[in-house]
């Protein structure tokens, strides 16, 4: 990945921060709207109290209620005036973090609206089916010979509840919140294996641990030789040899350092490809108040580098196999 | 004396149900073992493979190789015949060979630039890997059927029933030195 210094150096990038922050400036500041939209409300108001008072007579009531509707429309216009102005500001903050995407990543991409197709998240078997599902945020990009791509998921479950009065309640719990990452994987493989956090080992021990784990579903338990390994995930496959093909001793390893940074850490590797889920809630790609190009390329960069940098982290770009 | 009959009775049965149990679960993991075994035995036929591609690839350039290559092709005929044991022993001679062939290789530019060597190459990595990872199998396989054959009291119905202790695969030492097998095994 190409650095901010690097980046900012592009003067398309310092053209479309100058334009981004051009938009900002034109928009109304917020004391004034805030000013406004009371005025709006106070208006509103007046509209419906003359309405009322003036219900004997239509002429006297409609002279009335002209100056609240003056007021209500002009505070609706201004209304949609501000949403066009955000949207301006926001369309040029994403031209600005697409661009510095493009510039920093080999092959990069930015799509902020697209995202992980639910099907590859059910098909990684790394988290059960959820009753919503969102992904946005894809980031496109190519390491040496290793393409790469990652993006932002919240799945939850949602449980309606009524209380005693029949008040609808809604109860959301977080079933996986955080950046999936897939990459094209350098080995030839034909099997399903998933690596996922070993918390029956952690809390019942390794003998009634691995019990539980063998009784789970999902595919074989694949007992590794590695104790930090095992200690730290555990692994299910639909074929033990393949399983150990893919996970070779130093790519365990390297799991392994992951796991230490991103603490939830999932991975599947299945049809060609690896994929992490990476729960957290960090930065990703947002705005901030940087004062020139080159700072907010570096901020939105670094939100980004920890995943870009996956790529090496696995070290996957080592082509010494049939597969290019 | 109807209880005491019904009380031995059912301990027999418990006992008869637990020894069952103990000789199924033996079973299971006696084949997983010979299931492991018989998936590095393919593998190694795999390395066997290679040797008639990669003795056409390089013949015509290697004059000093000459009875390198010559022994290779023995070798994978002395494989064909030869039982699971000796088998063994051969793939090693001849991996061993193939990588005194693959070192060599960088002495003739021609070779070393020539894209049926690379992908032979290439090849033989993958293969050494998956012979790897057939071995750690094998190796998991055979610690999971030893303990169930040694811990008490599975350790009586595997006496019983003649299950017998297994080796596993142990690297011989120059290979535990070289952990990227000579072809780049990562």
């Amino acid at each position: 990945m190409r650095n901010s210094r690097e980046v900012a150096s592009d003067p398309l990038l310092v053209e479309i921060f100058g334009g981004m922050r051009a938009a900002e400036a034109a928009r109304t500041p917020c004391g004034v709207r805030a000013l406004l939209s009371a005025l709006g409300a106070a208006a509103c108001l007046w509209f419906a109290v003359s309405a009322w008072n003036g219900s004997e007579s239509l002429p006297k009531t409609l002279s009335a209620a002209v100056p609240g509707v003056a007021l209500a429309v002009f505070a609706l216009v201004q209304a949609v005036r501000y949403a066009k102005q955000d949207d301006l500001a926001q369309a040029a903050f994403r031209r600005f973090a697409a661009r510095t995407v493009e510039a920093a990543l080999e092959e990069g991409r930015y799509e902020p609206s697209g995202g992980v197709a639910e099907e590859e998240y059910l098909e990684s078997g790394l988290y059960p089916r959820s009753d919503e599902y969102r992904s946005n945020g894809l980031v496109c990009g190519k390491e040496g010979r290793t393409a790469f791509r990652f993006a932002r998921i919240k799945a939850e479950n949602v449980e309606i509840e009524r209380d005693a009065k029949g008040n609808r309640k809604e109860r959301r719990t977080t079933v996986f919140s955080g950046v999936w990452f897939a990459a094209d994987f350098n080995k030839h493989f034909h099997s399903h294996t998933r690596v996922v956090p070993d918390t029956a080992e952690r809390v019942f021990g390794k003998g009634l641990g691995r019990w539980l784990q063998k009784a789970g579903s999902g595919g074989k338990l694949v007992e590794t030789e590695s104790p930090e390994f095992e200690k730290m995930f555990a692994v299910y496959s639909d074929s033990q040899q393949d399983a150990r093909y893919v996970l070779s001793p130093s790519l365990m390893e390297r799991l392994e350092a992951l796991g230490k940074r991103f603490r939830g850490l999932r991975a599947a590797f299945f049809g060609g490809k690896v994929v992490l889920a990476l729960p957290g809630r960090g930065k990703y790609l947002e705005k901030t108040s940087a004062g020139s190009a080159e700072e907010l390329a570096a901020s939105l960069l670094e939100s980004i580098a920890p995943y870009a940098g996956l790529v090496g982290d696995l070290d996957l770009n080592t082509r010494i196999w049939t597969k290019e | 004396m109807t209880t005491v009959l019904g009380w031995t009775a059912g301990v027999a049965a418990a006992i008869g149900l637990w020894v069952l149990l103990a000789y199924n679960s033996l079973v299971s993991r006696r084949n997983d073992a010979d299931n492991a075994a018989s998936g590095v035995d393919v593998q190694l036929k795999k390395r066997f493979d290679f040797i008639p591609n990669l003795v056409a690839a390089v013949k015509g350039c290697m004059a000093h190789e000459r009875f390198l290559l010559e022994r290779l092709a023995e070798i994978r005929s002395e494989a064909l015949s030869a039982g699971a044991g000796k088998r063994a022993a051969l793939a090693e001679e001849a991996r061993g060979a193939m990588e005194t062939v693959f070192a060599a290789v960088e002495n003739y530019p021609e070779l070393k630039a020539s894209a049926n060597v690379m992908h032979l190459q290439r090849a033989l990595a993958e293969t050494e890997e998956q012979i790897a990872a057939a071995r750690r199998f094998f190796n998991a396989a055979v610690t999971s059927y030893n303990d169930a054959v040694q811990s008490f009291p599975g350790s009586l119905v595997a006496r019983a029933f003649g299950f017998a202790r297994r080796d596993w695969f142990a690297a011989d030492a120059e290979e535990r030195a070289r952990p990227d097998a000579g072809f780049g095994g990562r």
